[in-house]
């Protein structure tokens, strides 16, 4: 089940700048990002700003691919950007830590990136029980 | 101003995002003690429920989830007309509770600087504060009232805290409103572009489309409505104002305005141009804006925790949500549910049935022959019957999807299946609706409210009927059994009549596929929606919320559908009953009949010979009938109608039990019995070889010796049977779902088409075949 995406970005993410701005879609599992920018019709990105999915918004990637599951604030989201609507991202430096190192069938995101992990973006994750 | 309230009942309305405990906080409100309707002409569960705290008494409405006060949909601006009194017929709301998550205060604070901008009383019920605590999360509640300027509660919904210190909140309010200010939290240009609309719209008159039916009691002498003179600093008026402005959709105008949107049209653009000019970028700015508020309110009074671990959901999400695993335990959790469905409600259906049976008989033995019987047995009864045996698994399959509902599983479906759903143009939010299709479309169709797009909703709905539900299965189970030679293959592994069994379901979802796909290219066609569903955390079901849903849905069921059907039955049995001539019966029946009666009566009760008459009789009492049936209306419209019929491969009496069939698939069982002059015993039908079925096989074309059934024939039947809405029940739910006549005429004309081309289809190439080898 290896996504072309997921290979691609997965294991030539090191040499990517960690300012370069990608789509949603493209993120690997783990990865906090901020949001840059939403496109598309009015209405639909105005339900999705409404939802919190704006451009500052810290969100982490629970589940990669289209459609995929954001974490934000303490919350979680299925996404689908098609065609029409694009939410760009920038990736935040930090280990791409894995969220459910307990589930199964679930690999643990190998390539933790050299820069330290990052304190001055709030962490979007919903805290622990 | 105090209110004189000890005559009356103060309205409080439940509003919040949804899965943030609304329902459970209005069970624990008001108790059992609730009503569910809709709001006229849309399809918003209108859920209402009445409490009585410190002498005064409260009506309780609990909205629809809300993530925002931005209509985009009828059922959206049905919730914001109750909250504004613009809903005819409902009572205006005195108090606002808005119920808000505390594991997610952000998102949740977005609706409610929507609603402090309404100058309605409101308190905030912060809830899940457990949840909260144990994701380290600390709020000073006390604090976020002081910048709110409203009362925060803090509750635990589903333990009951909290519950008491709410209603006390309520009774104050009640007993001494404050002068409330409306909050603005969009600049002043924002305001000001509003005022000018307003102006615009009061000169030409077009005002009083916003006003409220009657103005909200608490809030008279306030601001809200009652000075008709200034409207335009009326906190209500400049609400909609405001969402015309933001709305890009031009939904709004046309909703509230109908012909005259256009007109309305020019003046928002007009206003909304100039709103640009000062830099206010539409609708954008709003979000920006009150997420800024947001984040100052938040400010010192939330208090996040540094680190965060993995909580359950996610662990279990991390299993549920994955592409093979998930998409595995989806597979089984669908599978368990339809066995149970059928498996459950198996010999309740059985039991209803024979109790119908029973009282059938028993009225046909107690009451002497005639239109009045004949109506009791043949017309309520079995109308009746068809409604009931409906019900065992209606209730299951509601309990079941009330339960996957309640515990958070429904939103992961929705999101496995987003995959597959978006390549035919749909989103996953369309699954739940298409699968609980295949036990019966009338709920499937009810579950299409979920669906936030106009577009989607009308085209799954418009598709759900197509899936196989289970009162195509008797229809299947007799002709299969029937005509299907029982042939096994691999040794035994695969049957012939299975294979038969699972291309008719195929069928029915190749045909769906199709037709969803040309729907959205053609009569749907634009853009399909982008997908976005929040997956709740995962929690116990509560039995009370899964009941309580379940129940309800059956009572809407029975009162919607219910009704419907029993109603067409008896139209459809007095087409096949009248004229009830004597005189078109062929004499000699009628003398042998009268023969037989004098003759069995001379024998004692037990003698051989007068059970032969007896049998004799019978026999011709059911002939009787079919003479009947056949100068009936309904008999006289099939004979005449059966060139139609012919290149089916069918004759007049297959054409009129499948018209007669038209409130209820499987009536269509019964009728054939009847046709083809036999007991009408339908349990008996079911079940292996019988009488029925030989005389089925047996059965020949009126007036030749050429057998009438064959291969084709039965596979034409099947497969008309497979694309046809040939259900009133589904066809009324449309009408209700869709407010309109136009969409199940639609469903009925297309389904129908396709029925007929694909049974003649299927008949003449498997003549042909039949033929030719």
């Amino acid at each position: 089940m290896i996504r072309f995406a997921w290979g691609k970005n997965g294991f030539w993410r090191e040499e990517r700048p960690s300012s370069q701005v990608v789509r949603l879609e493209e993120l690997p599992a783990g990865e906090r990002a901020q949001i840059v920018s939403l496109s598309g019709p009015e209405d639909v990105v105005h339900r999705l700003e409404e939802l919190g999915l704006r451009p500052g918004t810290v969100i982490r990637v629970f589940r990669p691919g289209n459609p995929c599951i954001v974490c934000l604030g303490g919350s979680k989201l299925g996404v689908r950007a098609d065609g029409h609507v694009q939410i760009l991202v920038s990736p935040l430096p930090g280990p791409p830590r894995c969220r459910h190192r307990h589930g199964w069938g679930w690999r643990r995101a190998a390539i933790v990136s050299p820069t330290a992990p990052g304190k001055d973006v709030p962490d979007p994750l919903p805290p622990a029980n | 101003m105090a209110v004189s309230a000890d005559k009356r009942c103060i309205t409080v309305a439940l509003v919040g995002n949804p899965n943030t405990g609304k329902s459970t906080l209005f069970s624990a409100l008001v108790g059992v003690y609730q009503r569910v309707g809709n709001y006229p002409g849309v399809t918003v569960e209108k859920r209402t429920g009445r409490f009585e705290f410190a002498g005064q008494s409260f009506e309780v409405t609990d909205l629809p989830g809300l993530y925002s006060l931005a209509p985009r949909s009828r059922d959206e601006l049905a919730a914001v007309d109750v909250l504004l009194g613009r809903e005819p017929g409902v009572e205006p709301i005195d108090i606002i509770v808005c119920v808000v998550d505390a594991s997610n205060l952000e998102r949740n604070l977005y609706l409610v600087s929507q609603l402090l901008e309404l100058s309605v009383p409101t308190v905030i019920a912060l809830n899940m504060m457990d949840v909260a605590e144990r994701q380290g999360i600390q709020i000073d509640s006390d604090e976020l009232a002081r910048r709110l300027n409203v009362p925060v509660v803090p509750i635990q919904a589903h333990r009951g805290l909290g519950v008491g210190r709410l209603r006390q909140v309520l009774a104050e309010l009640a007993d001494s409103p404050r002068t409330i200010t409306p909050l603005t939290i969009l600049p002043q240009a924002f305001g000001e572009a509003c005022e000018q609309l307003l102006s615009e719209l009061e000169k030409r008159d077009w005002l009083k489309c916003l006003s409220p039916q009657s103005s909200s009691h608490l809030a008279r002498g306030e601001a809200t409505f009652s000075q008709p003179n200034s409207p335009l600093k009326a906190p209500a008026y400049r609400f909609w104002a405001g969402r015309l402005l933001l709305d890009s959709t031009g939904f709004l105008q046309k909703a509230i305005w109908g012909e005259r949107a256009k007109e309305v049209k020019r003046l928002v653009e007009a206003a909304r141009e100039q709103l640009r000019r000062q830099g206010f970028k539409v609708p954008q700015d709003e979000t920006h804006f009150r997420y800024e508020w947001i984040r100052t309110i938040l400010d010192g009074v939330v208090v996040m925790p540094a680190e965060s671990s993995p909580t359950l959901t996610d662990r279990l999400d991390g299993v549920l949500t994955h592409r093979v695993w998930g998409t595995l335990i989806f597979v089984l959790v669908m599978l368990l549910m339809f066995q149970a469905v059928f498996r459950l409600a198996a010999p309740l259906n059985e039991a209803i049935d024979s109790a119908i049976q029973g009282i059938a008989g028993w009225l046909t033995a107690e009451m002497a022959p005639g239109a009045f019987r004949s109506l009791l047995v043949d017309g309520v009864i079995s109308g009746v019957g068809a409604v009931l045996t409906f019900i065992p698994q209606i209730a299951i399959l509601f309990l079941f999807v009330a339960v996957l509902e309640d515990c958070g599983y429904v939103a992961r479906a929705a999101f496995l299946m987003d995959r597959f759903m978006s390549r035919i143009g749909l989103s996953g939010k369309s699954f739940i609706p298409m699968l609980s299709s295949f036990a019966c479309a009338v709920p499937g169709i009810m579950a299409t409210r979920t669906i936030d797009n106009e577009r989607d909703r009308l085209t799954t709905i418009l598709v759900a009927p197509l899936m196989t539900c289970s009162a195509r299965l008797p229809v299947y189970a007799l002709l299969i059994a029937v005509f299907i030679p029982d042939q096994r293959y691999l040794g035994g592994l695969l049957g012939l009549q299975g294979l038969v069994l699972a291309s008719l379901y195929a069928l029915g979802i190749v045909t769906a596929v199709v037709v969803a796909i040309t729907l959205k290219t053609t009569l749907f066609r634009g853009r399909s929606p982008t997908f976005v569903m929040e997956l709740p955390s995962y929690k116990w079901p509560s039995p009370r919320t899964i009941i309580l849903r379940a129940w309800e849905r059956v009572v809407v069921f029975v009162r919607n559908a219910g009704t419907i059907i029993a109603a067409i039955s008896i139209l459809v049995w007095a087409a096949l009953y009248y004229p009830h001539d004597l005189r078109s019966l062929p004499p000699e029946l009628l003398r042998r009949q009268q023969e037989l009666i004098v003759l069995r009566d001379t024998l004692p009760p037990g003698s051989s010979q007068r059970q032969r008459w007896e049998t004799e009789l019978e026999q011709i009492e059911r002939q009787i009938t079919a003479a009947y049936q056949r100068s009936s209306f309904m008999g006289r419209l099939g004979r005449a109608i059966e060139p139609v019929f012919r290149p089916l491969g069918w004759d007049w009496r297959i054409g009129t039990a499948v018209i007669a069939s038209f409130p209820a698939r499987e009536v269509v069982v019964a009728t054939l019995g009847v046709m083809f002059n036999l007991d009408a015993d339908v349990a008996e039908a079911n079940q292996g070889p019988s009488p029925f079925h030989d005389r089925l096989r047996s059965a020949v074309w009126e007036g030749t010796d050429r057998p009438l059934f064959n291969i084709p024939v039965a596979l034409s039947l099947m497969v008309f049977y497979a694309l046809c809405a040939q259900c009133a029940a589904t066809l009324a739910v449309i009408g209700r779902e869709t407010n309109s006549w136009r969409w199940p005429i639609f469903t009925f004309a297309y389904m129908t088409t396709l029925a007929y081309l694909g049974a003649l289809a299927t008949y003449q190439i498997g003549a042909r075949i039949m033929t030719g080898t």
